[in-house]
């Protein structure tokens, strides 16, 4: 079921176009991520989904619902944490779930705040005030009270910051098993490297627009094996490539990359000492997820140049 | 409904849990006894007093009359035999009214003052007259003792100005007078001026605006509470000084007359000009029903302030900005009303109508300046009120439709 359709939203300050023809579509139980550089126009996306800003073009739709004529009803759906999750520094981080429960009208609201907060692993501290708490903390108590009405969307703008890697890998357990009781979860971050483990779908975007949007599991599926040779003779073996019309890469002076599966590894040595290549050194190489990305990116941004 | 009833819930409780709120309402109560204090301390006019300075009056005059009465001017020497006339009668009521025999005394005086007005009248020069106006004053106040069969207030009057003894009810009104044109005002902005734009400090506007209940509905629980706690403040205010009033002068004197709505004229005797108060049009009242009237009167002129400052806090995403504004308008607005400018259209500034005692209830401060009374001190309660609710309709509808609309970018 598709929870949060995005049509070719766009927005525009002054006469500064910060994001425009942004179109994403997440299912339920599933993980997207939304992924980019600082100012690339992460949050102005999301704060355009949740409805804190007026699109200047597009629509957002949750649950069907449309976001600006129809905005409670899908927020009724959704639950989010937009930027740093600021809560009330002065109320202990019940209070501000209380806050919170009481808006999003949750009935029983000491037990579901009870069980968010064994979720997110702050029951010791949850009585404390918010200004006593650190950074990872208060991500949690963001956290939290996002997840208070049973959101069947969940949008996280970077909720990884201010975490230590023990806090990561705890919070994509966290995401993982929101998914898989069927929440749509939208995380956006910066960095890919957070991202590749927890995400089905991962959108690129860079200067406002998506420049790619792939599938992780395919991309890693159709990733093929490569060997790092490091040679003596690299022009050689470079005559012979193009010869075979066989892709490679060039690392430097005397190393590259072929792309050949394992089980062509010894045909292709016995070939080079056949031609009196001397072979330094084999080994096989995966392009990470990253690799893989930037590869894409920069071939999509090569034909909007050449176009 | 049930909404609004939760955001109230919630703003109520952000509310209560940080300092300032209790800050505010712990100076307010500071300053409300400390005024009502120094009020007291520097006020002389008690029963006692009003005798002495009677007979401190007459010997002063008798003493000048022996002077000038071989050959000074026979005009002079008239004056001040009509002087001590006067003078020896107010004491002779003064002691009547001690002695608790007043209300044969009050009766005599009455007939005394309206024959003197009635030659004042006659008279050219004393037609538009201090003396004249204060006459007029006390006939009206004398009635009113009668009418209400009520122990009389002591009053000295002395021709230009007249000492009235003070009780609980006039002190309040004297200090609500002062208190309200600024303090008030500077701690309601205090405690309202930021109670959006906070959220848009501290960035936790963001994560209260995403929930399933309106933006129209969430800023109309705030701008309930702000009324609500601006409402508080003011019967803090309020109960504070007449309580300590009540303990500094005793609760006596709430049916005592007082003016409201009195207007003036300007008026050219011997080319100096003279601004004469309009008391043949003006109303009577016990002095604590005025009190009640002022009370609404403070209570509609703090919610003013609170709408004003509630538009800036919609406004500007800083909490120091949208306090600044309205405080800097609240100061110098009092100083620009200080000043002896005469815009007629100033009686619909904001600050003008701020404080009851300087517009609709005759007040000892309003012969501050021409200005004040001719261009403030002619409003009447409901014209200010009037004034004052435009002062609220106008903001808390601006701020609503900007912020229904508005883009949450910063916070
Ligand atoms: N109020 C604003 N006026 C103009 N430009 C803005 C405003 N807010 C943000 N921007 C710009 O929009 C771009 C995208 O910002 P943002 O959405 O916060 O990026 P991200 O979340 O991906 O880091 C940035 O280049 C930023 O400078
Ligand atoms: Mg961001």
């Amino acid at each position: 079921m598709e929870v949060l359709a995005v049509n070719n939203l766009a927005k525009k300050i002054g006469d500064k176009t910060i994001v425009s023809q942004i179109q994403m579509r997440v299912n339920q139980g599933e993980v997207y991520g939304f992924l980019g550089p600082n100012g690339a126009g992460k949050t102005t996306t999301i704060r355009m989904i949740v409805g804190l800003i007026k699109p200047t073009k597009g629509s957002v739709r949750i649950c069907g619902h449309d976001i600006e004529t129809d905005r409670e009803e899908a927020m009724k759906s959704v639950g989010a944490i937009v930027e740093n999750p600021e809560t009330y520094s002065y109320l202990s981080g019940y209070k501000n779930l209380i806050h919170y429960a009481r808006l999003a009208g949750i009935p029983n609201k000491e037990k579901r705040i009870k069980e968010v907060v064994t979720f997110v692993k702050l029951t010791d501290r949850i009585h404390d005030k918010v200004k006593t708490y650190s950074l990872g903390m208060r991500q949690r108590l963001g956290l939290a009270q996002a997840l208070l009405g049973k959101p069947k969307l969940l949008i996280l703008d970077e909720p990884t910051n201010g975490l230590d890697p023990e806090g990561i890998r705890e919070f994509r357990g966290l995401v993982r098993q929101l998914a898989d009781q069927g929440t749509a979860v939208f995380v956006s971050s910066h960095i890919l490297k957070e991202m590749e483990a927890i995400c089905d779908r991962i959108a690129i975007i860079k200067n406002g627009r998506i420049v790619t949007e792939q599938n992780v599991a395919k991309v890693l599926e159709g990733q093929g094996q490569k060997v790092r040779i490091k040679v003596d003779k690299i022009k050689k073996v470079e005559a012979f490539l193009q010869q075979n019309e066989i892709s490679y890469q060039v690392i430097d002076h005397n190393t590259m990359d072929i792309p050949i599966a394992e089980s062509e590894v010894s045909e292709f040595v016995r070939f080079l000492s056949m031609h009196n290549v001397n072979l330094r050194s084999i080994e096989t190489v995966k392009d990470s997820l990253e690799e893989l990305f930037f590869n894409f990116t920069a071939d999509e941004e090569g034909e909007k140049k050449n176009a | 409904m049930r909404d609004i009833g939760i955001v109230i819930l919630n703003e109520w409780m952000k509310m209560r849990h940080r300092l300032k709120i209790w800050l505010v309402f712990g100076m307010t109560i500071l300053l409300a006894i400390g005024f009502s204090y120094l009020s007291f301390s520097g006020d002389q006019n008690k029963a006692t007093d009003i005798a002495s300075v009677q007979k401190n009056d007459l010997a002063y005059n008798t003493k000048a009359l022996e002077k000038i009465k071989k050959n000074g001017n026979p005009e002079e020497i008239k004056e001040l035999e009509k002087a001590i006339k006067g003078t020896k009668q107010g004491i002779n009521t003064t002691e009547n009214i001690l002695k608790g025999n007043w209300k044969p005394a009050i009766q005599k005086q009455l007939e005394y003052d309206k024959a003197e007005l009635e030659n004042a009248k006659q008279d050219k020069k004393t037609l538009h007259s201090a003396s004249t106006s204060n006459l007029e004053k006390q006939i009206a106040f004398n009635e009113h003792y009668l009418k209400q069969d009520e122990h009389p207030l002591l009053t000295h009057n002395a021709g230009s100005f007249s000492i009235t003894e003070s009780t609980a009810y006039s002190a309040t009104k004297d200090v609500l007078g002062l208190g309200l044109s600024l303090l008030l005002p500077l701690m309601v902005i205090l405690i309202i001026a930021d109670i959006v734009s906070d959220e848009a400090t501290r960035g936790t506007l963001k994560l209260l605006l995403i929930r399933p209940i309106s933006r129209t509905k969430i800023l109309f629980g705030k701008w309930i509470v702000s009324i609500l706690v601006t409402a508080l403040l003011a019967v803090i205010f309020f109960t504070t000084v007449l309580l300590t009033n009540f303990a500094l002068y005793g609760t006596f004197g709430a049916h005592a007359p007082q003016f409201m709505d009195v207007s003036y004229i300007m008026q050219m005797v011997e080319q100096s000009p003279f601004v004469e108060p309009q008391y043949s049009q003006a109303t009577l009242v016990p002095i604590s029903e005025a009190l009640f009237y002022g009370f609404l009167h403070m209570l509609i002129a703090s919610i003013a302030i609170t709408s004003l400052s509630f538009l800036f806090s919609t406004i500007f995403a800083s909490a120091m900005i949208s306090t600044a504004i309205p405080m800097v308008i609240v100061v110098a607005g009092s100083v620009l009303l200080s000043m002896s400018l005469k815009f007629p259209f100033l009686r619909y500034f904001i600050c003008t109508n701020l404080s009851f005692s300087s517009t609709w209830l005759e007040s000892t401060y309003a012969s501050m300046s021409d200005f004040y009374l001719l261009t403030r001190t002619n409003i009447t309660m409901t014209g200010s009120i009037m004034i004052l609710l435009g002062w609220i309709v106008v903001p808390t509808v601006i701020a609503f439709i900007h912020f229904r609309k508005k883009d949450i970018l910063n916070a």
